[in-house]
């Protein structure tokens, strides 16, 4: 390998651990939001649907899931809360939980992929600025060479002008 | 030993410079910042103002007269939340919500409002009320109240002479850690309460 070569596989190599060590983070967080405990308290089957509802409505907002989608899973969360037919307010209870998990794991996702993205534009952010860089000062460069290789001319009359 | 020429020295340098530098942005730009998370919990007299509590702002309140509050709260706690308003009646001499240890007045709920609240978002209802009925064991008042059209007795507090009632709005919320609804809210691991009362005194 030759010099240049080996500098390219070492700025690879950092970059590299770096978006892995991101991904690490992500995911530990994500798999720590998903496992996480909820404390069983002795209360009547709909309080307690309600609040494994409330709690995985919060999973997907902490997930990062639209703001529209979660003020949907909230009008309909005091929905059931005001209403007095129990199997209506399961009903309604269930289908928030399954929609909500389904949105907590795409918005999980969602976000990582973001996270990555934004990550990985850092090197090429970086590259392009060294190129703008590079190639703004060849052109002051170039540009001050040509005044200093300029000639000067003795003026003779108008029509040279 | 191979020797860098000055432009791609110049070229490192502001690689690695661009680098940290738009390693910091993006790591500013995915982490979201550190809130003060909190509920504002308040109550407003019939004008939706904080004023004119009292029917003709006097505190001494007789049998069917309606008063009008509304009483709010708003989520700031950066995530939704479930926020339950739970109304007391008290008298002068029963312990009082304490904020510090974040513990409820020990008094019976005679009047529960539950909501669901994203964030920033702010509940207002009217708490329309009147007292229908008195009734007195010793110099003992005990009131029945007709709250949104809810008529309720409360047996267990009295006041002296009808003198010194008062209602106390506290702020409950739903705990996903502990699963439970508890008295005020925690955050970043301290128990905070808000809680406000309002003195009447029942006269006939």
């Amino acid at each position: 390998m030759n010099p240049r070569q080996r500098r390219f596989v070492l700025i690879y190599l950092v970059t590299g651990t770096f978006l892995i060590s991101l991904a690490w983070t992500n995911f530990s967080q994500t798999s720590a939001s998903t496992n996480q405990n909820i404390t069983l308290v002795t209360v009547n089957v709909a309080d307690q649907k309600f609040k494994d509802t409330f709690a995985m409505v919060r999973e997907a907002e902490a997930a990062g899931a639209d703001s529209e989608q979660i003020k949907d899973f909230v009008d309909r969360l005091n929905l059931a809360l005001n209403l007095t037919n129990e199997a209506e307010a399961t009903a309604i209870l269930d289908q928030i939980k399954t929609e909500a998990f389904q949105l907590r794991d795409t918005a999980s996702l969602q976000l990582f992929y973001n996270k990555v993205f934004v990550f990985a534009m850092v090197p090429v952010a970086a590259l392009i600025v060294t190129v703008i860089v590079h190639y703004g000062l060849k052109w002051r460069q170039s540009k001050v060479e040509q005044i200093m290789n300029m000639k000067i001319r003795e003026k003779r009359d108008a029509q040279d002008v | 030993m191979h020797k860098m020429s000055e432009d791609k020295k110049r070229a490192v340098v502001v690689f690695v410079s661009a680098f940290m530098i738009f390693a910091m942005l993006a790591y500013v730009a995915v982490t979201p910042w550190p809130k003060e998370k909190f509920f504002q919990l308040y109550a407003l007299g019939e004008t939706r103002m904080a004023e004119r509590y009292y029917p003709n702002n006097d505190t001494n309140i007789h049998a069917d007269t309606p008063v009008k509050w509304y009483v709010g709260t708003t989520n700031f706690m950066g995530s939704t939340q479930l926020a339950v308003i739970r109304a007391k009646l008290g008298n002068q001499t029963l312990t009082s919500p304490n904020e510090t240890a974040a513990t409820p007045a020990p008094l019976p709920t005679i009047v529960e409002f539950r909501k669901v609240l994203q964030n920033d978002e702010t509940w207002e209802f009217p708490f329309n009320w009147k007292i229908t009925n008195t009734s007195s064991v010793g110099n003992l008042t005990y009131l029945t109240l007709n709250i949104n059209g809810i008529e309720t007795h409360i047996g267990d507090v009295g006041a002296k002479d009808g003198y010194n009632n008062r209602l106390i709005f506290e702020l409950w919320t739903l705990d996903v850690e502990s699963n439970d609804i508890i008295f005020g809210w925690r955050a970043s691991n301290q128990r905070r309460a808000a809680w406000l009362q309002l003195w009447f005194n029942a006269t006939r």
